[in-house]
């Protein structure tokens, strides 16, 4: 067993991604690749935080977009009404909906795996629902609009400079998937990680070696919440408005299929599902929106989840292995 | 025997799942060295006792005595440090992880790294089976094997007691005898044996003591001896099989 070489592994595929990302709009920068950049971006940090609770807890939370649309609102508020910077703005929505995400478990962890994710899918809707009627908070269907744009300023820099183009939000964005890998990689890959593992495999065992599994539970819902929260808070500071539909149902479904399809609780699937399934719309769109409608992709996304789940519950990450393993010619396990 | 020698005892204990009583009543004790089996057909609340010793499930009245000491506010963290292992029934290891990363799991209460491997060292020369298998998946070892990972897990913790849940459900006759010898050995070696049976028949030829259970009430009680002269009374407690 090469010891340095298996524990370098989980690190090789991420590592690509962001080398590629990274260098991509050096050869490419016209609006429709940047957009899918960022779109990719995007997808991933949700996909990751989402993974971290349905993946590797093993609770499937319908409503993670509560905690990117609160998220968002509370930007509105803090950088349009007090002014607040860009950086402070994603970490007050990071702790508050970390706050929410605890309060929020303590709730939902007392029921269970199917009543849990009903339970959670009602707390969105709800959610959203409060978000259109509350017009004087949100605006309603007509969405909070003129969210300040951020403004970077780096202790070099004589003054501060106005982030406006896609091009610098995406090498401003591009960090933040950084740091939620490495958060990602630092969590699963740790004693937190087992611990997470020993919860989702079976809660009595775990609690035989002394692993409460609510208390594991609160940690991945909370720093589920609180990356969704400045995912949110970031995106509203991007596209500078926030609507009761960026909560909606079709983003809960494009995370399950992203995640589910690429192979939940690994690094690898969350990575290969996460980009395949951001890139995929925009093409279809490019290539005739006449043909490709957005109703007939959520029905596309039932039908490949539905598939995968009978036919492929590893994922195409699990796909992929047990293909690389036949190249390689099965190898014995040590011993 | 001598009070001082009660390393368990329970007094009128009642719990059970939210509104649901489970256990009306239970007392029982064991002493140090021995080996107590739990008897009692399925459904009789076997598998709440052990949770309520454990603090899994936590009881509405009554009195977990360990060592002297009440340990029914006492979390299980604090219980799997003062030497109290609970092996749960069921597949209950982590099918997905290796032998060596599930023994690692059964030591999770402990931060002494070293001496965790070389504890895992001497269980595999204790248990060859753990070494032959000890890089592969928990979850491809046969039912008695994953078994033996499952108590070897609980060993981790050098435990002075120690609560087993069906160790030998669904298992081949001569598998059974295995793992009861095995379970024999643990507590030769000086671990006290909390351990619920089906196999009344099974679990009399290793036990000291034991207790029969039905809908939650401790219905007999006796020496193992004692209570082998009576297997038709205890077979009409366990009903059909
Ligand atoms: N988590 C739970 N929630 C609610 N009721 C439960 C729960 N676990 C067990 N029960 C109920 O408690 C009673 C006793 O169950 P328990 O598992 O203790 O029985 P047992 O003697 O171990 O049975 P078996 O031989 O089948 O393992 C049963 O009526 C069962 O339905
Ligand atoms: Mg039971």
């Amino acid at each position: 067993m090469n010891i340095s070489k298996q524990s370098l592994r989980p690190f090789i595929l991420p590592i690509v991604l962001l080398v590629i990302m990274a260098l991509l709009p050096l050869f490419n920068q016209s609006g429709f690749t940047l957009n899918v950049l960022i779109n990719v971006v995007r997808w991933l940090i949700f996909a990751l935080a989402f993974d971290l609770v349905a993946g590797h807890i093993g609770s499937v939370s319908l409503g993670q977009p509560i905690f990117y649309g609160i998220g968002a609102y509370l930007t509105a508020y803090l950088a349009g009404k007090l002014g607040l910077g860009w950086l402070g703005c994603m970490l007050v929505s990071a702790f508050f909906m970390a706050l929410l995400a605890l309060l929020a478990g303590l709730a939902f962890f007392r029921i269970r795996h199917v009543t849990f994710a009903i339970g959670t899918l009602g707390a969105a809707i709800v959610t959203q629902l409060v978000a259109n009627s509350a017009e004087k908070l949100t605006g309603g269907a007509l969405c909070t609009t003129g969210v300040p744009r951020p403004q970077l300023l780096l202790p070099f820099m004589e003054s501060a400079i106005k982030i406006s183009k896609p091009i610098q939000f995406y090498y401003l964005f591009l960090p933040f998937l950084i740091l939620t890998l490495v958060v990602y990689l630092a969590v699963t890959k740790s004693r937190i990680g087992r611990a997470f593992t020993a919860v989702r495999e079976d809660e009595v065992r775990a609690s035989a070696v002394g692993i409460y599994p609510l208390r594991y539970k609160l940690v991945a819902f909370a720093l589920s919440g609180a990356l969704i929260g400045a995912l949110g808070s970031w995106q509203a500071q991007y596209v500078t408005v926030i609507c009761p539909s960026d909560m909606a149902q079709d983003i809960t479904t494009s995370l399950l299929i992203m995640v589910f399809v690429g192979g939940a609780g690994r690094l690898s699937g969350v990575i290969i599902g996460g980009v395949i399934f951001s890139i995929l719309p925009p093409f279809l769109q490019a290539v005739g929106s006449k043909y490709f409608q957005p109703a007939y992709q959520q029905i596309l996304y039932g039908l490949i989840l539905v598939g995968v789940m009978l036919y492929m519950p590893d994922g195409l990450d699990g796909l992929a292995s047990r293909i690389l393993r036949r190249f390689r010619g099965i190898r014995k396990e040590g011993v | 025997m001598e009070n001082n020698d009660l390393i368990l005892e329970l007094d009128n204990i009642h719990s059970g799942y939210g509104e649901i009583e489970v256990l009306k009543d239970i007392s029982l004790w064991a002493h140090r060295g021995q080996i107590v089996s739990i008897l009692g057909a399925n459904g009789a609340g076997k598998s709440t006792l052990l949770k309520t010793i454990f603090g899994i499930v936590q009881p509405t009245s009554g009195q977990v005595m360990y060592e002297g000491q009440d340990i029914g506010r006492v979390s299980t963290f604090e219980k799997l440090k003062r030497g109290i292992a609970y092996v749960p029934e069921g597949r209950s290891n982590f099918p997905a992880m290796t032998v060596q990363e599930n023994l690692e799991m059964g030591a999770y209460s402990r931060s002494d790294k070293k001496q965790i491997q070389e504890d895992i060292n001497n269980l595999c020369e204790r248990f060859p089976i753990l070494k032959l298998k000890r890089y592969t998946a928990a979850g491809n070892l046969s039912g008695g094997q994953q078994q033996m990972v499952e108590i070897a897990m609980g060993l981790m913790l050098k435990p002075r007691l120690m609560l087993i849940d069906e160790p030998t459900l669904g298992m081949a006759p001569i598998l059974v005898t295995e793992v009861l010898n095995i379970i024999k050995e643990i507590n030769a070696s000086g671990t006290t044996i909390l351990i619920v049976e089906q196999n009344a028949k099974r679990a009399l030829e290793i036990s000291d003591y034991a207790y029969v259970m039905e809908l939650g009430k401790m219905r007999m009680q006796g020496s193992a001896e004692e209570l082998g002269r009576n297997q038709e009374v205890i077979e009409a407690y366990l009903g059909e099989r």
